[in-house]
């Protein structure tokens, strides 16, 4: 089928890879179709969750253990009732990163919110995790602390070079 | 809406199995403890708020949002030297 989406165009996805969310992402409760768009992830976990629905609403995504490998999505009832039984092998999760326009290095993570897939039905959900750790703006490039400051230069140039 | 009076180390029930009850007062600040089964979903209301608009913030990236993630990333990623980007904690 075609999606139709303003930052890559008119695009073909096979019917089969369409994510259902039936309750939506919180904040936009009408957009309940979802594709996963990986063309462009140039070899890092980054990806778009592009709403099949309404072209301009697209999030950057990434699975959460990229940033936190020990990060660990705990179901609650709601959510077992969803998806019936629940087999861990069978979900996948990602999480929202926000990339604030003039200070991109300040990149967030949502570790409290993400997103998880049953990928044999192709349903997913936002849940909120309980696990008070988990930050809904988890600095994916950790602030380097006052005592850091001189050590930073190096990196600066680096960044400006690229 | 209800409103009750309540003293610290006392509670209140709501139905069979949910028992709220007040820790401890300090100041302009109540600590409550909740008990309810594992199906009900206890969350503080700003949490819904602050995600949504979390949401919102992120539904908003262009493409060059993610060209810089994805520099970034990657120059990151070879300056620690690997994958695995953070351990600190």
């Amino acid at each position: 089928m075609k999606v139709a989406t303003t930052r890559f165009g008119e695009m073909e996805i096979p019917e089969n890879s369409i994510i259902h969310i039936p309750e939506g992402i919180l904040g936009f409760p009408n957009n309940r179709r979802y594709v996963l768009l990986e063309h462009d992830a140039e070899g890092t976990p980054f990806k778009w969750l592009q709403a099949v629905d309404s072209e301009r609403l697209a999030f950057i995504v990434v699975d959460p253990r990229h940033i936190l490998p020990e990060y660990r999505v705990e179901f609650d009832e709601e959510t077992v009732a969803l998806f019936g039984a629940i087999v861990p092998e069978d979900f996948d999760s990602m999480v929202i990163v926000n990339v604030p326009r003039e200070n991109p290095i300040a990149m967030t993570a949502n570790l409290k919110a993400p997103i998880i897939v049953h990928y044999p039905k192709r349903i997913g959900r936002q849940i909120i995790l309980r696990n008070e750790d988990y930050s809904i703006t988890h600095r994916i490039f950790p602030e380097p602390s006052s005592e850091d400051d001189g050590a930073e230069r190096p990196v600066k140039a680096a960044q400006s070079a690229g | 809406m209800l409103i009750l009076t309540r003293r610290s180390g006392e509670s209140i029930k709501i139905g069979d199995d949910i028992t709220i009850s007040v820790i401890e007062i300090r100041g302009h600040q109540v600590r409550l403890g909740i008990e309810a089964p594992r199906d009900v979903v206890v969350h503080r209301e700003e949490i819904y708020e602050l995600i949504q608009e979390q949401n919102r913030l992120a539904a908003e990236q262009s493409p060059s949002s993610l060209a810089e993630v994805k520099s970034l990333w990657k120059s990151k990623s070879v300056s620690a030297g690997g994958g695995e980007e953070r351990k600190s904690s």
